[in-house]
């Protein structure tokens, strides 16, 4: 599993075995984490394609994720959006089969974040992105065409993936791609979105690519609930301070996270092997059968559910989100979950209301943050 | 379990003013009901065999019994804490009976203290249950409120019709504080007031959520054979009743929500134990713990 981000949530700390853990997959795999620039999404899908020619791995996931943070009111505040992309890589079963690549580089101070720095520093656009990275990306482009002996006119799709709004269809042009080729470059949807940019155009060029189209990558939406205004973002965003003092009685601890981390990072439930009762989180003793130790691990995390009962508490936030839901839902099989509810419209919420789980950071405490799941309003009201 | 009835008696009690005492620590709390408690019962502190404190929230070190007793300057004594949340103070009381019922002690005493204004939360602070993640939001006007939602749902109210129903609960126990001159309120409520009240937790608004009060009780609890030795009118335990849910009733498949066993199973055990038939006939007065309205309903 590798795992590409240039903002992820720890500076320091493996973010793959987090996101490893966090999506269910098994201990014993391969993971590793690649940063420190934007091209960290084509570097990992690089470098897993030569991991499975190879034959090092079978199978290897890509997951690209970033949340681009710029300066208030800043250019890149305002065509920056958050996207996570991810792309299985195997040597079979597949959807699209990977050609050739061709890789440049170019060093230049285009972008970058000093030590310590919250938001990114970038040059002159007309020097750095006109003179230098435009240009380099056309070169790319250029190399790789005549690598494997193929003209524009050839490529189905051209997925490319650039900070400016105009830069991918300037590129484009400039290389004789007609207009239609170039992939939607998800500007109006998601904005730019950092290393996860590329697997996201690709994962979007695949969705409307017809069998035996030829691509060509130079470099999912989410659903989320508007914020009401623009100092939320700000505060969401750390960079207007939220008033200190959350009221909290418990207090957390690093091994207690590590010890729970089936039932809490990976969404676990314990079923009873005698009565088949299945609690969240996971119960040594069952609580209809008095069981010990007799269960198994089901995974609760793809289920759906409908709100039991729930309460919108106005106070139980952080001053900046003081609605807290608590919500108890129901599955199928009966099992009842106890989450907090995110994405909410609170004139929407009622009884028999149909939700999904997602994965979401609760709260920072004990100076590191606390993901747990939450549930939210279903896709659709059959929450299918 | 053995039965109570006539075992024990009380023969002092105490009682702090509640409310927010900004000028009275958990010490002075303590000893405002323990000194009356002991003025009541004509005992003194060399009188006192064991002592069953409870504290739930002990800001300082967690240390909840020890403040109390050092305060007291009670040393040399068992010295027993609980720590049953709304309970504790009925818990103590239950544990002291027991001590002397065994006849383990003659003279105990059982004292419930809780300082909630040096800590400065609203509504006791989130994140009340026992994991720090998954419990992390969880307040006591939103739990509560679990069960009024639940309640209206199962007996098809609507949101206004419940409301009104958990209004007129808290006009009739405003209306009984005027009668306690230690309540934290003081202060007549009618329903055109309570409903339009600032909404803490749906359904619960600002009047169905109980104040945070700062406050300590006391009794001082002997053998029944003996009560008559400290005073001419102690008062007989006939019956009591103990029981313990879980903190945790959301993970338990088919739960209602609207009724909860160890409720029935406490007050049917101390009916039991007392010989009590009919509740409407032999129980002139009831007094309901009601941290939110919704609880009772």
């Amino acid at each position: 599993m590798l795992y590409a981000s240039t903002t992820a949530p720890y500076a320091e700390k493996s973010q793959a075995g987090f996101a490893t853990t966090a999506i269910d997959l098994k201990y014993t795999i391969h993971t590793a984490d690649f940063g420190s620039s934007a091209r960290a999404g084509t570097s990992a899908l690089k470098a897993a394609l030569d991991a499975v020619a190879s034959g090092s791995n079978a199978r290897v996931i890509v997951i690209a994720a970033d949340c681009p943070l710029g300066y208030p009111k800043s250019d890149l505040e305002q065509i920056a959006g958050d996207a996570g992309a991810a792309a299985l890589i195997a040597a079979d079963d597949l959807v699209a089969i990977y050609r050739e690549s061709f890789s440049l580089n170019n060093e230049i101070l285009d972008n970058w974040r000093n030590s310590g720095d919250k938001f990114p520093h970038s040059a002159e656009s007309r020097f750095a992105k006109d003179e230098v990275y435009n240009r380099a990306v056309s070169q790319a482009i250029k190399g790789l065409l005549s690598q494997v002996d193929l003209k524009p006119e050839q490529i189905s799709k051209l997925v490319l993936a650039t900070q400016g709004l105009r830069d991918s269809s300037k590129i484009a042009k400039h290389l004789g791609f007609a207009p239609e080729r170039l992939s939607d470059p998800l500007r109006l949807q998601v904005g730019y979105c950092g290393a996860a940019q590329p697997l996201l155009l690709l994962a979007n060029a695949l969705e409307t690519t017809a069998p035996g189209d030829l691509i060509l990558v130079a470099r999912n939406l989410a659903r989320g609930r508007p914020l009401e205004s623009y100092n939320r973002f700000l505060s969401f965003r750390d960079i207007l301070e939220a008033q200190p003092g959350e009221p909290f009685r418990t207090v957390p601890s690093t091994a207690g996270y590590w010890r729970d981390q089936e039932s809490l990072l990976r969404f676990h439930g314990s079923k009873c092997t005698k009565c088949g009762t299945i609690t969240t989180p996971m119960n040594r003793v069952c609580p209809t059968c008095h069981s010990k130790d007799e269960f198994e691990t089901v995974r609760l995390s793809d289920r759906k559910a409908r709100v039991f009962t729930y309460s919108i508490d106005n106070l139980a936030g952080r001053s900046d989100d003081p609605v807290v839901v608590q919500t108890v839902c129901e599955d199928d099989e009966k099992t009842r979950y106890y989450l907090l509810m995110t994405d909410f419209d609170k004139d929407k919420i009622s009884i028999g209301m149909p939700v999904e789980f997602t994965f979401r950071k609760v709260y920072v405490g004990g100076n590191y943050i606390n993901y747990y799941w939450k549930c939210r309003p279903a896709a659709n009201a059959e929450g299918e | 379990m053995i039965s109570l009835k006539d075992k024990v008696a009380i023969v002092g009690m105490g009682c702090s003013k509640f409310g927010e005492r900004w000028d009275r620590g958990v010490a002075d709390l303590a000893i405002e009901s323990a000194y009356e408690a002991y003025e009541d019962a004509g005992v003194g502190p060399q009188d006192i065999e064991a002592i069953f404190i409870d504290q739930m929230y002990a800001p300082v070190g967690g240390l909840a019994a020890a403040q109390v007793a050092d305060a007291l300057k009670l040393s040399n004594i068992p010295l027993i804490r609980n720590e049953n949340f709304c309970t504790f103070g009925h818990i103590a009381l239950f544990e002291a009976c027991m001590a002397v019922a065994s006849g383990a002690f003659d003279v105990v005493m059982a004292l419930g203290v809780e300082k909630l204004k040096d800590t400065d939360y609203p509504d006791l602070g989130a994140g009340r249950g026992m994991n720090p993640v998954t419990e992390a939001r969880r307040t006591a006007p939103g739990s509560f409120a679990l069960i009024a939602t639940r309640y209206f749902e199962q007996y098809g109210l609507s949101y206004e019709e419940g409301k009104q129903t958990i209004g007129k609960i808290t006009v009739k126990n405003h209306h009984n504080g005027m009668f306690s001159p230690r309540a934290h309120f003081h202060k007549e409520l009618t329903l055109d007031q309570v409903m339009p009240a600032p909404i803490i937790a749906t359904p619960l608004g600002l009047f169905d959520c109980c104040g945070n009060s700062d406050g300590s009780a006391c009794a001082i609890i002997t053998r029944a054979d003996n009560a008559k030795a400290f005073r001419d009118d102690p008062i007989y335990v006939k019956g009591l009743g103990v029981a313990m849910d879980t903190m945790l009733p959301h993970q338990r498949p088919g739960f209602s929500w609207t009724s909860f066993d160890a409720l029935k199973t406490s007050s049917s055990k101390a009916y039991q134990m007392a010989g009590i038939k009919d509740t409407r006939k032999e129980i002139d007065l009831a007094e309901v713990h009601d941290v939110s309205r919704s609880r009772k309903c």
